[in-house]
């Protein structure tokens, strides 16, 4: 379904995608894991068209990412991208706008369920409050991809809950989840695949039941194993 | 497009709001000064009223080309750029939105224009009868005063739109690179220079009437305009991460 080949990115000197050949499924959350700056955010704003790659591709179903895939790839970036004069509410008349898997009542539903109030406007939000009303315009599309980049960044356990819940309750067999964190163990709860990557590489893509049965460790035990030394172990 | 032109108009409302209230603020002084007859309110109120429309002219301009740089070089820029529409209504829509401000100023500032010609006809006639004899082509007709309108509406969106050209080379193909201010500055110079010397060589029609000569300048810039769009479009396709 979303698929990248041989993709790189280079800024300047600096590679942050170095030849990343991945692919994934629908019916699956995938956990995307590295430190800062191994180019976890840089691969997803390829795959949602924001970044031209340097060399390779990223397809979906098929096709080169573009104006056709943006129908259906739903991207939440981690910073903050709305237009100073905007509300909550007329965030979602703006996606409501331009997307047509877009709901609206789906919208004010979670907007409600995270006790958001929809004419407050996003420039005066907290961070925490801004995660959640991201989280809920991304998730009131009906996508068949959905891209979140760090969702839990910056906020309290209980809003951590919220976005949780609200992720697991979009994740159906058709759609397909990917999620960036740093948070490791919060995001063993919720995806049940890990892409593992570093300096731009990617290291390994893996099935975490699986991984539990047969190495017999935990995400975040194979996340330290991993980057925890600087050598990659078998 | 209609919904990118909504939300292009909105993104600048507040500033054009202004230049209009100023444009009717200076046209107020004018009339003040037709209303109690004095003679310097009301040619202090001619000079404001045209500066305004011309400084409005310019500040379109300057709005639209903020706009898109911001949408290029900030996080805002995914709210365009994220949606499923091609680069081709993303950039049109804020062709469309300049065009449209400058067309409407143009034609406040023309109604308003004649309606004070109008009202101080009778005062003015003395220099009108001079214009006549010196130049009839500077007179205040309606056809010259449309043809110079078009000419300068069209110019301008041409200068924008070279604008919006070097301002995607900047930030696709130079960002981050040593010299981009420059190289931008100069290239926007060059390039306004070359569009100029274009638009000039109408004038070299022998026998050209003043008001031909400005409709036809006028209509190379759009020409000209037109393909630097194309031209802007395809790079930002090929080139621009936001």
């Amino acid at each position: 379904m979303l698929e990248s080949r041989e993709l790189t990115k280079k800024f300047g000197a600096k590679t942050a995608v170095d030849n990343v050949s991945l692919a994934m499924e629908p019916g699956h959350i995938y956990a995307m894991l590295g430190p800062n700056g191994s180019g976890k955010t840089t691969w997803m704003k390829m795959a949602a068209g924001l970044v031209k790659p340097t060399s390779g591709e990223v397809f979906f179903n098929g096709n080169p990412v573009g104006i056709e895939s943006r129908k259906d790839v739903a991207y939440m970036s981690t910073e903050p991208y709305f237009y100073d004069w905007m509300t909550i509410e007329s965030a979602g008349k703006y996606y409501n706008d331009f997307f047509e898997d877009f709901s609206m009542e789906t919208y004010l539903r979670m907007l409600s369920d995270m006790d958001l109030n929809e004419k407050d406007k996003i420039r005066t939000l907290s961070s925490g409050m801004v995660a959640k009303m991201k989280i809920a315009l991304t998730l009131a599309r009906d996508a068949k991809v959905y891209m979140l980049d760090e969702p839990f960044n910056g906020i309290d356990l209980l809003a951590r809950d919220e976005i949780r819940a609200a992720i697991l309750k979009a994740a159906t067999p058709e759609k397909l989840l990917l999620l960036s964190s740093h948070l490791v163990e919060e995001m063993e709860a919720i995806a049940d695949r890990a892409v593992f990557i570093r300096k731009g590489v990617l290291i390994e893509v893996r099935d975490l039941e699986e991984m539990r049965e047969v190495d017999g460790v935990s995400m975040a035990d194979r996340y330290r194993s991993i980057f925890g030394h600087g050598e990659v172990q078998a | 497009m209609m919904k990118l032109l909504k939300y292009e108009f909105r993104k600048t409302a507040f500033p054009k709001l202004l230049i209009f209230a100023l444009v009717l603020i200076m046209e107020c002084i004018f009339l003040y000064g037709c209303l109690t007859d004095q003679d310097d309110t009301k040619t202090l109120g001619v000079i404001l009223f045209t500066m305004a429309v011309m400084f409005g002219f310019l500040l379109v301009g300057i709005l639209s080309l903020v706009t898109l740089h911001k949408d290029m070089n900030t996080r805002q820029g995914y709210m365009l750029f994220m949606t499923p529409n091609s680069t081709y209504k993303i950039l049109g829509a804020k062709v469309a939105e300049c065009s449209l401000t400058l067309l409407v100023l143009g034609a406040v500032g023309l109604g308003l224009g004649a309606l004070d010609f109008s009202i101080v006809e009778k005062e003015v006639q003395f220099l009108t009868s001079i214009l006549k004899n010196f130049n009839p082509d500077l007179l205040p007709t309606f056809p010259n005063i449309s043809a110079t309108l078009f000419y300068i509406l069209c110019s301008l969106l041409c200068s924008v739109i070279t604008a919006y050209f070097v301002d995607v080379i900047s930030s696709a193909l130079l960002n981050g690179k040593k010299g981009n201010l420059l190289i931008t500055f100069v290239l926007y110079l060059l390039l306004s220079y070359v569009t100029h010397a274009i638009q000039g060589l109408i004038t070299l029609i022998p026998a050209i009437g003043t008001v031909t000569s400005f409709l036809l300048q006028g209509v190379v810039a759009l020409v000209l305009a037109g393909i630097m769009y194309v031209i802007t479009v395809r790079l930002m396709d090929r080139y621009l991460s936001v």
